[in-house]
């Protein structure tokens, strides 16, 4: 009878050191620490942090159907966006939203209690900041309108779901993929989900703007998770003074004999 | 079945330990969040700052090279064309830029603020306008072998935390000139101690560079940062380098007596 009960009092132990165990290894999730450096990668539903890129087939990754855009926005309106934004590539303007979404160069996402930022490997690329600790964006009168605008962002489940205003009417590149162009009055809709046990990254995107779009405008961008053990590499360099580089935008290559 | 006893004591034993880091990391230096660098020492600039601190100790062979200005450093930060520091008399026009849009980044705050994320696996220290951010490791990792490693004006750095104390190790710097005097190489190892005051609002951050074909003595040096409000936003730093007055030569104006 003796031995019975410190069988059993030795096996509730372990259950219940089992279970402390487990309550560590989750709350080794948190902020800093060399804890989580021997700790087995686990799946945090929440836990985007980490290195992100797009596939390099640029067939993959990416869901973009034709926006539908409203009537008042003309061929020539069009072709001004198309125009500014040949520009922008040419002198290496700063990229923000949308089309830092897109850059093929891995970036870094690290997400805290207060914010999640997304670091791009490109020198002409601004860094985006979330806020996850306000739940309204500042006031249009207080912020000085920029390439990546006002993000906020709240929890629905395990979905992190970004909005994006106040961008700003000339910087940076305007075009949004499947057609299309960010004004000041765009907003944007961006839902942050991870799938296939944390191993990609989902984000779907909603456009809406009145002036440029007849219906919200949605695409999907899915993104994989390079290594823990990766280190981003130098900086991408856009450099606009450099006359080779010039060249490309230029016009078309001439055949040589 | 007497092993379970000796196994719920392991068990207990490894939990406790657990117990123990989480005590630790619940001691965390909460340092996330937006800095900016102050002049504690009434320079009136941080230029005049760094030169405040020139206590940098070389060795003779360190000096004569750079006075030299063959170790690095000796020449203008990328973007400058000119001496921006030289005296020019009224109505001498120099230009300051060559119209790039590119900032390196580096070590130290400059006077923008910059921003501090505390995550599991890194922390990041990003400046608000562009130019490399810094990644400091937090996994354990060990820095490179430096025979393979491409120099960067941030380096490469692991950090951990010490009694409430964020410590920085760093290596694989470019060559080049340090606050106080003193200079890098790649194989230069810089130690920082970010150290939180009581009430959490001031940052300080202490230098050491320690390098025995450089210095006689570690060089050290200190810069403090205040925290910003928990409500602010990093601005986005626009620039157009195909903006001819992006080039503009300067032309000091006469100066009335």
């Amino acid at each position: 009878m003796h031995q019975q009960f410190r069988d059993t009092l030795s096996i509730a132990t372990a259950v219940i050191c089992a279970i402390v165990l487990s309550v560590d290894a989750v709350s080794a999730q948190g902020r800093g620490g060399l804890a989580g450096a021997a700790a087995p990668p686990t799946f945090d539903p929440k836990d985007f942090s980490g290195y992100w890129e797009l596939p390099p087939d640029g067939h993959d990754g990416r869901n973009i159907p034709s926006a539908s855009l409203a009537p008042t926005v003309t061929k020539q309106k069009l072709a001004a966006v198309v125009a500014h934004d040949a520009k922008g590539y040419r002198w290496c303007y700063n990229v923000g939203v949308p089309n830092l979404m897109l850059l093929t160069r891995p970036f870094d996402i690290r997400i805290s209690n207060g914010l999640m930022v997304i670091i791009p490997e490109y020198t002409a690329a601004q860094n985006r900041w979330v806020y996850l600790n306000r739940d309204k964006h500042i006031p249009a009168e207080e912020y000085e309108a920029g390439v990546n605008g006002d993000s906020i962002g709240h929890w629905e489940g395990t979905t992190l779901v970004v909005e994006t205003t106040l961008f700003h009417p000339e910087n940076g590149i305007l075009g949004i993929p499947g057609g299309g162009f960010r004004t000041p009055e765009s907003k944007l809709v961006e839902r942050f989900r991870l799938l296939n046990n944390g191993q990609v990254l989902q984000v779907v995107s909603t456009w809406t703007d009145p002036k440029v779009f007849r219906t919200p405008h949605t695409y999907e961008l899915r993104y994989s998770r390079l290594p823990r053990t990766y280190e981003p590499r130098p900086n991408a360099v856009c450099d606009p003074y450099n006359d080779e580089r010039a060249q490309l935008f230029a016009g078309p290559p001439k055949s040589t004999p | 079945m007497r092993y379970w006893f000796l196994i719920a004591i392991v068990i207990a034993a490894v939990g406790i330990a657990g117990d123990h880091v989480r005590a630790q990391q619940s001691n965390l230096p909460d340092i996330e969040g937006t800095w900016v660098r102050l002049d504690t020492v009434g320079a009136g600039s941080f230029g005049a700052v760094n030169a405040l601190t020139g206590n940098a100790v070389l060795t003779p062979e360190a000096a004569a090279a750079a006075a030299a200005g063959r170790q690095g450093g000796g020449g203008l930060r990328p973007g400058l064309v000119a001496d921006d520091n030289k005296p020019h008399a009224a109505g001498e026009p120099y230009v300051v830029t060559d119209g790039s849009c590119t900032l390196p980044g580096g070590l130290e705050p400059n006077s923008s603020a910059f921003h501090i994320i505390q995550s599991k696996d890194e922390v990041l220290i990003v400046r608000e306008n562009p130019g490399l951010h810094r990644t400091i490791y937090m996994d354990g990792r060990t820095h490179p072998d430096l025979s393979r490693w491409r120099p960067t004006v941030v380096g490469h750095s692991v950090g951990r935390y010490e009694n409430g104390t964020f410590v920085i190790e760093t290596v694989g710097l470019t060559p080049g000139g340090v606050p106080g005097g003193g200079r890098r190489t790649a194989e230069t190892q810089l130690t920082e101690r970010y150290t939180l005051s009581g009430d959490g609002r001031r940052l300080t951050m202490t230098y050491t560079w320690n390098d025995s074909k450089i210095y006689q003595k570690p060089h050290t040096y200190q810069i403090v940062a205040e925290r910003q409000p928990a409500d602010s936003w990093p601005f986005e730093d626009w620039c157009d380098s195909g903006d001819p007055t992006q080039r503009t030569s300067v032309i000091p104006p006469k100066q009335l007596p």
